[in-house]
């Protein structure tokens, strides 16, 4: 317990040294990728939460990212933006009348989360009463774009397929890295207590859990708000980061970028999700020659090979349900010094 | 005898699935401190009207009466926080789960913090999950699986999966126990141990408890009462020794053996 502890303090203070030094020092291209990374892989962890280790199949988190993105661009969007931006139907009150400076991005960050997870509950609460498996998918993906249809047509909130641009590009490796450790902690936690243990339970077998006194509905409705926070939260970072918002940049193509991630990750593996969407930020950019060279749109082709050859030869994705544990690194580390060792004697 | 005296009062029950009728006007009174069987043969209906003690099945007619209190179409988490535990023919352990974890989901309802308390964490919710792993421990000792505890529920021997299974219905804090055929896929002499096993709890524990069972030796050995039921119609009640000489009972169950043959 307590060199675990350490060793975590001393990795998170390296990170801490490493977001400050380079958010000033890093190539803007790799910078970039760590940003997506760390976006992806948020929204990744509560997306695994209600997917994973509650084992309800959502397809609804690109619909929670649009409303949380939406919501961070209009507090944050400067008052001569606003101005310019929506031409044809002017903007709605009461975002017209004010902007929040950069010391309010994380209220706005939090506003989006908070909106992401009140839409959780108008969908959640008839939603996850009375379906599950594939018939909540549907409800959940259904939920993702009817968001779509009305972010395209509540012009005077969202400027329509028009879009908003000119977004302060406020997100930066401490952004979106402090929100990622923040909620990865929060998720951590939550799948490790007595709450967690019941979310696995029902994943398990929901009838047994019910029997034993869990009120199903609402633990699922709870692991749901989670992953609707986190979203939220991932929405507004990548809005800010992007500096555009459309409709289209939360499709359903997100859900099934997320999807790709956590299966890759390994169902219900929070750390398999920050791993995952730091491996797809990278992938994505570096298979970006496909889209030009060959056919644009390729690249999804190519991921849908690799997640077909990830779940042809390891199914259970990179961490299985596993999580990573300091005492898993500290055991390869023995075996690799001891192989070494071995090798020069 | 007065009304309090009866832990559970089934009153009339009746249960259809369209136009089967699986239970018909079935009614039985269960005292505080019995240990009762059900049997009958395969398809008579016993664990449907399980399930509508439970609250899995709501009936489609009669009452079901627990401590004086109508439960009759609660939701299933709600009766077993009243205290009526249960496990299931087909042991629903949840596999992935160690022994102990599976016994700690038991323990969630009663969980006074709340999830914020759970993530950040704050002193009293520690202190809350130590306790619970505590009594977690001394359940699964109490009930000789301490040296299982960290190994998954999956992973463990039939005959102890079951005994898991019994230890986190326990972990409720029942009253009253619902135990639907234990001893099914098990030997004779694992039959005779569980049944050895589930008279230690009922002490132990200061339960009520109710049993079906399919194979009647079984019960025969525990059970000072015996219920009866065939095509879900209650044909007989009594002690073991009138249930063997009962004509109907013998034909029920020679009808069932005919059938195998």
């Amino acid at each position: 317990m307590r060199p675990n502890r350490v060793l975590t303090g001393l990795f998170l203070l390296g990170l801490a040294l490493f977001v400050w030094w380079g958010d000033a020092h890093l190539d803007r291209f790799v910078w970039r990728i760590l940003n997506f990374g760390a976006i992806y892989a948020l929204a990744a962890v509560g997306y695994t939460v209600i997917n994973g280790v509650t084992g309800q199949f959502s397809l609804g988190p690109h619909g929670f990212m649009l409303l949380g993105g939406y919501l961070t661009t209009l507090f944050m969007l400067p008052m001569h933006q606003k101005r310019v931006v929506w031409l044809f139907t002017p903007l709605s009150w009461p975002f017209n009348q004010f902007t929040l400076p950069y010391s309010g991005f994380i209220l706005a960050l939090i506003a989006g989360g908070i909106l992401a997870v009140l839409a959780s509950l108008v969908v959640g609460i008839p939603a996850l009463r009375a379906l599950r498996g594939d018939y909540l998918a549907i409800a959940t993906f259904g939920f993702g774009e009817i968001l779509y249809v009305l972010a395209c047509n509540f012009m005077g909130l969202t400027n329509g397929p028009m879009g908003i641009k000119g977004i302060p590009p406020y997100t930066n490796l401490a952004w979106s890295f402090g929100a990622l450790v923040v909620l990865t902690y929060a998720a951590v936690r939550l799948k490790n207590s007595s709450f967690g243990r019941a979310l696995r339970a029902i994943r398990e077998d929901e009838l047994a859990a019910e029997s034993m006194g869990i009120n199903v509905f609402r633990h699922k409705l709870l692991a749901f708000m989670f992953s609707a926070f986190c979203a939220g939260v991932a929405g507004g970072l990548m809005a800010t980061l992007i500096g555009t918002i459309t409709p289209d940049l939360f499709r359903f193509f997100m859900t099934f970028y997320l999807l790709m991630i956590i299966v890759f990750g390994g169902l219900g593996s929070i750390s398999g999700a920050v791993v995952g969407g730091f491996i797809f930020a990278a992938i994505f950019e570096a298979l970006r020659f496909v889209d030009t060279a060959v056919v644009p749109g390729m690249r999804m082709v190519v991921f849908a090979i690799l997640l077909i050859l990830t779940m042809l030869f390891f199914r259970r994705g990179l961490f299985g349900r596993e999580e990573f544990t300091w005492d898993w690194v500290l055991r390869g580390a023995q075996r690799a010094w001891r192989w070494a060792w071995a090798k020069m004697s | 005898m007065g009304e309090n005296e009866l832990i559970l009062s089934l009153q009339n029950l009746t249960m259809k699935f369209g136009g089967l009728v699986a239970v018909r006007d079935f009614s039985m009174d269960i005292r505080y401190g019995e240990l009762v069987g059900l049997i009958g043969p395969n398809g008579a209906g016993k664990t449907t009207i399980f399930n509508m003690i439970t609250g899995h099945y709501t009936p489609t007619q009669g009452r079901v009466v627990f401590e004086g209190r109508d439960i009759t179409g609660l939701p299933p988490w709600q009766v077993a926080r009243l205290g009526i535990a249960r496990t299931f023919q087909n042991i629903r352990l949840c596999r992935e789960m160690t022994a102990l974890e599976n016994v700690l989901i038991s323990f969630h309802p009663r969980v006074r913090s709340s999830v914020f308390g759970a993530i950040l964490p704050t002193p009293k919710y520690l202190r809350e999950e130590r306790g619970m792993r505590e009594r977690g421990m001394e359940l699964l000792a109490a009930v000789g699986l301490e040296r299982w505890a960290n190994f998954r529920a999956g992973a463990l021997p039939y005959g102890l999966q079951r005994r898991v299974e019994i230890a986190r219905a326990l972990a409720t804090g029942p009253k009253l126990l619902l135990l639907d055929e234990p001893a099914a896929g098990m030997n004779p002499q694992e039959a005779q141990d569980l049944m050895g096993f589930i008279r230690t709890i009922r002490e132990t524990f200061n339960l009520t408890i109710f049993l079906i069972e399919h194979v009647m030796q079984v019960v025969m050995g525990i059970c000072p009462r015996i219920r009866v039921i065939d095509f879900g119609v209650s044909i007989a009640e009594g002690t073991p020794e009138e249930i063997k000489r009962n004509p109907k009972v013998i034909e029920a169950y020679l009808g069932e053996e005919a059938l195998r043959a």
